[in-house]
């Protein structure tokens, strides 16, 4: 009983804690003196959204990031009070249990947590979709605690892993898990970052109604713990001035809905047809606004079907967290030397990858004329964990269908457009994984695709997709097998843009 | 008398970093802390003293040894508190067998008060490692891996001049080795612990 008071009051603080106002939220930009780029005091009265804002330091001044006041402590308080909610949700209201000997994996003790502490670092056998999917989200919370705090995109960076440090050894009586440290670590910051930055482009503080409450409603799921502290302390319904500089120059989305046909992995090797729908989004362009800080740029792809093997097929975050311009800004052809992380899953009936990565490469682009413009990218990838599935992968009577280890990998991507409608688009992507957990084996994937569409007005149109999954693993003391997966989907297809288009002059 | 040189040689180095650290407390001070450019290219080289502890799915018993542990890292910083690098670690087996961990990896440091001293590290690379297993009844083995290394590592800097300091750090490296043979048998998902303190002399 005492000990659930001692919680209550834990999750009190967290309470507190969450309506304290964000640093450098648009209640603060009314208040705080802060310095301008100049370096003179500056008293910011006037936060407007900036339509065009290509300066995303401005953008991450106004939310906390430059120049004011850092709370390092208050964001590792916040960190561990995303852990207690979440384990005493899971133990109080979910009541969530493991298969015996584990049972309710909520209730830790000191006893469970000197176990952890003893015995150390094990791999888990939870199944593709919670480690390589969902515990990114969780780490994506630490970081915002970070954010939320006044900290900058590199000092938010150790709280993913601080805070799945706390919960592999406290937060849960199952033993710590290392590739749970790799994926809510690494994915935490890139989900952590891009919906940082997303949140404020939904909200709008000085929208009234109905509109106001849907705009906040969207934005929970994407920032859940800032959807409490507004709620908390306010800011969800008071109008107020929105963050200076949230748009990044431009913006574009692309939805697709039609149908998948691909082949199961299973033995029969036959093939299903599903519904599947797409949706991308591009935060910035990298040839429009131009480098100042990690994720000014970044892009994030998810789709989803019906079929086995859960709903979320593909999901993919690429945020560049450095660029160098090697060409002129205003020549025809230009090149971009970029740093990228990226978090990878694939799912599908026929075959599973995903991953951590940092890609270092080029992004280059060339004006065509009449509207008409060619993107590439090259990267070569540092694969930090990938997990790939194979017959003799992971381990047996568990969930675990899959090996994990580090690797590298490239990816060619090419995509001819008009008016931003895009029209060609050809992908390549490698990798050779060394398998640390599951099998002894190295695995290589080869995944080239083409997808084409036709616009039918200037930004609806009608297209295609094939693509080629290609798996060859090598196992020590065992022969060696190989398995390929094609893939076709024809859809409908919509892009909205909004910004300037490469080969343009930077404004 | 062997023996007994050799348990000096293992206790001389925490004595000596225990020293070391008493003196740079007693020849520092608040100011020169606060001194500190971060900005710019730095680096740093580290000998400290280390402990490797193993563990593995299939294992008869946890494997522990001890050595010396040198760390060498460079990099930039982008901002006042943050920094980014490289960083080579070896550690080594004081006695036999002789155990072997290499790790290299891409660092961040963040120092959560810009005026302290106070930092935390964490990095993710490759390690390659020679360890000595029992995975059997008939005894260690020594075997090697390749796998991925992730570092955790905290500290506190003191700044004797703008460009010149000394580091205490206590670090952690976690590196998965993956399935290694040993003798007629296969260790399944060996993790290799090496958690070390040190001390660093750090150039800007």
């Amino acid at each position: 009983m005492r000990a659930r008071h001692l919680v209550l009051l834990a999750l009190a603080a967290t309470a507190a804690l969450a309506a304290r106002p964000a640093v450098g939220t648009a209640q603060d930009t009314t208040k705080v003196t802060t310095p301008d780029t100049a370096g003179a005091p500056k008293r910011d009265t006037t936060a407007v959204p900036v339509p065009g804002a290509r300066d995303t330091t401005r953008a991450d001044s106004a939310r906390g990031g430059v120049g004011l006041r850092k709370h390092p402590i208050l964001a590792l308080l916040q960190m561990t009070s995303v852990n207690i909610f979440v384990n005493r949700m899971d133990a109080w209201v979910l009541n969530v249990s493991d298969p015996p000997p584990v049972g309710h994996y909520a209730n830790v003790t000191l006893q469970s947590w000197g176990v952890n502490i003893r015995h150390g670092w094990v791999w888990d056998t939870d199944a593709f979709q919670v480690n390589m999917f969902m515990h990114p989200f969780q780490g994506a919370a630490y970081f915002r605690s970070g954010r939320v705090n006044g900290l900058n995109f590199w000092e938010s960076t150790p709280l993913p892993f601080l805070g799945s440090l706390e919960w592999e050894f406290f937060g849960e009586k199952t033993l710590p898990s290392l590739n749970d440290l790799y994926n809510t670590g690494f994915g935490g910051i890139a989900l952590g970052e891009m919906t940082w930055r997303m949140a404020p482009l939904i909200r709008d503080n000085r929208a009234r109604g109905l509109g106001r409450f849907v705009r906040e409603l969207l934005a929970f799921p994407i920032d859940p713990t800032g959807a409490v502290r507004r709620v908390l302390n306010g800011e969800a319904w008071r109008s107020l001035p929105n963050p200076r500089g949230s748009y990044p120059g431009a913006f574009d989305w692309v939805f697709q809905g039609g149908m998948q046909n691909g082949v199961d992995s299973g033995a029969t090797l036959h093939h299903r047809t599903t519904a599947e729908a797409l949706v991308e989004m591009s935060y910035g362009d990298p040839f429009v606004t131009p480098y100042s800080q990690p994720f000014d740029v970044f892009q994030v792809r998810l789709r989803a079907g019906t079929g086995s093997g859960g709903n979320v097929k593909e999901f993919r975050v690429t945020g560049r967290l450095w660029a160098h311009e090697l060409t002129d800004t205003a020549a025809t052809f230009r090149s971009i030397l970029t740093v990228m992380q990226k978090l990878e899953f694939e799912s599908s009936p026929a075959f599973k990858y995903g991953g951590q990565s940092l890609n270092i490469g080029f992004v280059s682009g060339i004006a065509l004329g009449g509207g008409w413009d060619l993107q590439t990218s090259l990267y070569g990838e540092g694969i930090m964990l990938g997990a790939v599935d194979a017959p003799r992968s992971g381990a047996a009577g568990t969930d675990r269908t899959y090996d994990f280890g580090p690797g590298l990998g490239f990816s060619v991507n090419a995509s001819l457009r008009t008016g931003g409608f895009q029209v060609l688009t050809a992908r390549w992507h490698g990798a050779y994984l060394h398998s640390v957990s599951g099998a002894s084996a190295d695995t290589y994937t080869q995944f080239p695709s083409i997808e084409a569409a036709v616009p039918l007005t200037g930004s609806f149109g009608i297209g295609g997709y094939a693509g080629f999954y290609h798996r060859r693993s090598s196992y020590v003391g065992q022969p060696g097998e190989s398995a390929s997966s094609p893939e076709y989907r024809v859809f409908l297809v919509l892009h909205t843009h909004r910004g300037a288009l490469p080969g343009e002059p930077a404004r | 008398m062997k023996a007994s040189h050799a348990m000096w040689s293992e206790r001389s180095v925490p004595r000596a970093l225990g020293a070391a650290l008493v003196l740079a407390a007693l020849a520092t001070s608040p100011a020169a802390a606060q001194d500190q450019p971060r900005p710019g290219f730095w680096m740093d080289a580290a000998i400290g003293y280390g402990r490797i502890r193993l563990t593995c799915a299939s294992c008869s018993s946890i494997v522990a040894a001890t050595g010396p542990a040198y760390t060498v890292s460079v990099g930039g910083a982008p901002s006042q508190n943050v920094l980014l690098g490289v960083q080579g670690d070896l550690w080594q087996s004081s006695g036999a067998p002789r155990q072997q961990v290499q790790t290299l990896t891409a660092l961040v440091q963040w120092y959560p008060w810009p005026t302290a001293g106070w930092f935390v590290r964490a990095g993710v690379g490759i390690v390659r490692g020679s360890v000595a297993l029992t995975a059997d009844t008939t005894g260690a083995h020594s075997t090697q891996g390749t796998g991925v290394a992730l570092t955790i590592a905290a500290g506190y800097e003191i700044a004797f001049t703008r460009r010149f300091a000394v580091a205490l750090q206590a670090a952690t490296n976690i590196a998965a080795l993956g399935d290694l043979a040993v003798g007629g048998a296969l260790a399944n998902d060996v993790i290799a612990y090496v958690s070390r303190i040190g001390v660093s002399l750090v150039w800007r």
